[in-house]
């Protein structure tokens, strides 16, 4: 479709301003089981959206098709628009002054052939069903790999673009062991296809499934408790909505009106850093075209900042934080959002505790837990620690908390942040109480 | 949308490099999103689908992708390019598309393109209004409104050309209560694979009640002792704990690769004896219904256990192969953009012999689960875990104080056999599936169920 055609009869038609955003991917995905390539999958997609301020209210339209008539799409688009009864206020961004430039990176996709990369798999396998003999099943080893181009062009002149590449192993590994079963999945996201390191992803599935091995309940009290990493970033990606422009609005967060205002501990500082080098997520531009730049959300402790699209900054009377990104509709989202890192390791966090837990893994959070309140319950796996060691593995338990609660009760930050690949991250946190359910 | 002289062609293309087996799967979808907060309409969004994926199989190996363009140049390029990752001599497959007419178990009367927003949106309103309305305590109530229309052609290389229609509605409200500072959500759904007659049929103003009644009950309520305890898991919904607990570990997706706690366990005891769960595609007009699964396949009623005993698998066309294992009308994907597997449609236990009155009159001290949350399982495992969204004591066979904040969790070989009572008033609830072939509308049931012996986790003190 000639995108300048339809912004020109869209304003021909009365249309106050207009956006077409663009996005073309391109992606392989390879999955082995046992020695075999299983599935292999060549995706490309051509997706445009456009979005148009019509008597005051902006409508969203998406389509694949390219022969859409133009016509179609800009009365779809007012009828959408007539429908909206909000008194928000919406904004067709012209462009920043200046945006950041990001560190080229090289990705090196396309010059591996295909042959390669399934043998990366192959090895992958190979080293995994090698490094421990309970490893009875190894259900998903794939290579994906994704190169994506953003367009954004509008009736304010805006015409900039954007492209990530970036490629993912995955490996999932079942250990049995005396009637006990324990899996352990890892998955790396690199921007560059040399830093994909079999060995080490093999190593850790593995270690996660086996250790686990025998793995039982605990007695159900409140017990000291480290969130690993990983489990720690998922925590807070469950909760991330309290700080978003788009729950203010929807008075879904009980952060409203606390800006400026001790909501953690002193030692807590949540970051927001579309810059970040080495994330999949990083980008000098947000999806409505304004500048991203690094934030504090939650500084000493003190609440900062909503993380704002066009949209919810104008409601709050605010600038955009450049945190617009593209769902549905835009809505304000973290871009590499995560709670920054402390000095003692995770090992210097255990041997400082005489009984407590050590948890690798909270499950369910998408249904166990209450972003408005704070509160969840989640079941949970880990280790149970004793004077300092780790015991034995534990699971089937269940961990209850509230989130904001929980970030005043902190015994020690953890140095080992870990930023996921959906661009949410945390250290392990050391906290000095929580209720812990089980058999 | 493509025909079939076109979709001869490429599948032909398709086998030219030693494959078994080769389909097309087009679709051309609309879909629109509406929301009301605090009683403005607030979104109006449309999106449209319009891809087509090919697929080729050479024994259980699989070759797969997609593309935006309908024209037989692109479909050709890709047909060539997949087939080209499948190495080996054509086997000179011959076969001559047959148009296949699917079955009626879905229909709409009043299709989604055939209604004004506005039209739409007065649902909305008046399923606002009632939620709204109910209490001083309800502080926002959010309402959602989802429709699609996806066509869809399915052809492939054993003869197959079968288009179809689906048409999903589901209208929803959250209510959030605000008791003392302490604020709570509550929210269900109305779906079915219907058109808009749905909501005509129901009583949007008593179910906008019970949401907002459950809301400001869950306000008021207290936090949830963990523990172990008898749990009374009420209809509708609770139906989430098969899905979750056991159907999952029973797709093809994890039992061909022996990833499956339920492996090997055809034909042995796997739930108690009052224990049957069937898994029915056929249910007229209900959201996990379709007249022909994603693979063309008429969909079938699963009996999955029966009287306790493992019956069946979910089973797609490639794992069939693997499996040897018929195919149980179950493949089915998100859209054009995932390869199809076997799923669930609508999921449940089959009514017992007790009655609701008679488990909780049964039952001295215990959990009743009146509401589920979602949930779910490591298949490898079998751990699950569940959200408790409304639910109370009982207390010497009477329900007694409301209870916020609890998850059940478990594993799915101990829960089935924990199962001692099942009631006679099975109903549904619906949900979103998430798994490997995306996420899919899929419907949850049962009858009030008791379970022995679960754990339940919660932040309340003892």
């Amino acid at each position: 479709m000639d995108f300048q055609k339809l912004i020109k009869k869209a304003k021909e038609e009365q249309i106050e301003d207009i956006e077409v955003y663009c996005e073309e991917n391109k992606n392989l995905r390879i999955e082995l089981f046992n020695g075999e390539v299983e599935k292999n999958s060549l995706q490309n997609s051509n997706v445009v959206s456009v979005r148009a301020i019509y008597n005051g209210k902006m409508a969203y339209l998406t389509f694949e098709d390219e022969n859409m008539d133009i016509e179609k799409v800009i009365a779809k688009l007012k009828e959408n628009a007539n429908s909206l009864t909000t008194l928000e206020e919406f904004e067709i961004f012209g462009g920043s002054e200046s945006y950041p430039e990001l560190p080229k990176v090289e990705s090196g996709l396309d010059k591996v052939s295909l042959l390669d990369k399934i043998n990366l798999l192959k090895e992958t396998e190979k080293i995994a069903k090698g490094l421990d003999k309970r490893i009875v099943l190894l259900p998903s080893c794939s290579y994906s790999e994704a190169h994506s181009k953003t367009t954004i062009v509008n009736s304010k002149g805006l015409n900039i673009s954007k492209s990530t590449e970036y490629a993912a192993l995955v490996l999932g590994a079942v250990a049995q062991e005396n009637g006990s079963t324990q899996d352990g999945f890892e998955v790396k996201v690199v921007l560059k296809y040399d830093e994909l390191d079999p060995k080490s992803i093999a190593e850790k599935a593995v270690k996660q499934a086996v250790s686990m091995l025998g793995a039982s309940g605990v007695e159900p009290k409140v017990y000291p408790l480290i969130i690993e990493n990983e489990a720690m970033s998922s925590l807070l990606g469950g909760f991330s909505s309290m700080f978003m422009g788009d729950a203010a609005i929807k008075k879904l967060t009980s952060l409203i009106g606390k800006e400026g205002e001790k909501i953690m501990q002193d030692c807590v500082n949540i970051i927001d850093d579309p810059l970040m080098p080495n994330s999949p997520n990083s980008q000098p531009f947000d999806d409505e075209g304004v500048a991203c730049y690094k934030k504090n959300v939650v500084e000493n402790g003190v609440f900062k900042t909503f993380l704002h699209s066009l949209k919810t900054a104008k409601y709050f009377k605010t600038k955009s934080t450049g945190n617009g990104v593209k769902q549905s509709s835009i809505v304000a989202s973290g871009i590499n959002l995560y709670i920054d890192k402390g000095n003692k390791s995770k090992e210097d966090l255990i041997a400082s505790t005489k009984e407590g837990l050590l948890i690798t893994d909270l499950s369910g959070l998408h249904a166990g837990l209450n972003p408005i309140s704070g509160d969840f319950s989640a079941q949970s796996s880990g280790y149970y620690i004793k004077d300092g060691k780790i015991d034995r593995p534990v699971t089937l338990i269940v961990v209850s908390g509230n989130f904001l609660k929980m970030m005043n009760d902190i015994e020690e930050i953890g140095s080992d942040l870990f930023i996921s690949p959906s661009g949410v991250g945390a250290p392990s946190i050391k906290f000095r109480g929580l209720p812990v359910s089980g058999k | 949308m493509i025909k079939k002289e076109i979709c001869q062609q490429v599948l032909e293309e398709c086998l030219k490099t030693g494959g078994d087996f080769a389909e097309i799967f087009a679709e051309d979808t609309c879909k629109n999103n509406y929301e009301l907060t605090g009683g403005k309409v607030t979104q109006a969004n449309t999106q449209n689908l319009h891809g087509v994926a090919i697929r080729i199989l050479k024994g259980f190996k699989e070759v797969n992708g997609y593309t935006n363009d309908f024209s037989l140049d692109s479909m050709l390029k890709l047909a060539k390019s997949l087939s080209e990752a499948v190495s080996g001599e054509n086997l000179g497959i011959k076969f001559t598309l047959q148009e296949e007419k699917p079955a009626c178990i879905v229909k709409a009367i009043k299709k989604p393109s055939s209604l004004t927003n506005d039209e739409k949106i007065a649902y909305m309103k008046k399923l606002y209004n009632a939620t709204k309305e109910y209490s001083d305590e309800v502080s926002q109530v959010i309402c959602t409104l989802t429709d699609e229309e996806q066509h869809v052609l399915i052809a492939n290389t054993l003869g197959k050309y079968i288009e179809d229609d689906r048409h999903h509605v589901r209208l929803g409200a959250n209510a959030i209560a605000n008791y003392n500072g302490q604020m709570q959500t509550a929210s269900d759904t109305i779906g079915g694979n219907s058109g808009y007659e749905l909501f005509d049929d129901k009583d949007l103003v008593k179910f906008g009640q019970d949401i907002a009644k459950a809301a400001v009950t869950m306000a008021h309520a207290d936090e949830m002792v963990g523990g172990v305890y008898t749990v009374v898991i009420h209809n509708g919904f609770g139906g989430v704990l098969l899905h979750e607990a056991c159907v999952h570990s029973l797709e093809a997706t994890s039992v061909a690769k022996g990833a499956s706690v339920f492996c090997g366990k055809l034909g042995q005891k796997i739930a108690s004896d009052i224990v049957t769960a069937i898994d029915d595609g056929t249910r007229e007009n209900q959201w996990g219904s379709l007249n022909c699964d994603d693979e063309g396949n008429p969909t079938h009623k699963n009996v999955l256990i029966e009287n306790g005993i493992l019956k069946s698998y979910l089973v797609d066309y490639r794992n069939s192969r693997k499996m040897n294992h018929p195919i149980t009308g179950s493949s089915r994907r998100q859209n054009y953009r995932y390869s199809p597997t076997s799923r669930m449609t609508n999921t449940f236990f089959a009514p017992g012999n007790d009655s609701f009155e008679d488990i909780i009159k049964k039952t001295k001290f215990g959990l009743f689960a009146k509401k589920m949350g979602g949930g779910s399982v490591n298949p490898s495992t079998g751990e699950f875990n569940f959200a408790v969204n409304e639910g109370y004591m009982i207390e010497d066979g009477k329900i007694t104080k409301p209870v916020r904040g609890a998850t059940l969790v478990g594993s799915g070989a101990e829960v089935l056999l924990n199962i001692d009572m099942i009631a006679d008033n099975l109903s549904f609830g619906h949900g979103m599936c998430g798994s490997a072939s995306g996420s899919i509308p899929t419907d949850v049931g049962q009858p009030t169920i008791r379970v022995q012996n679960m754990v339940v986790g919660g932040r309340g003190a003892k």
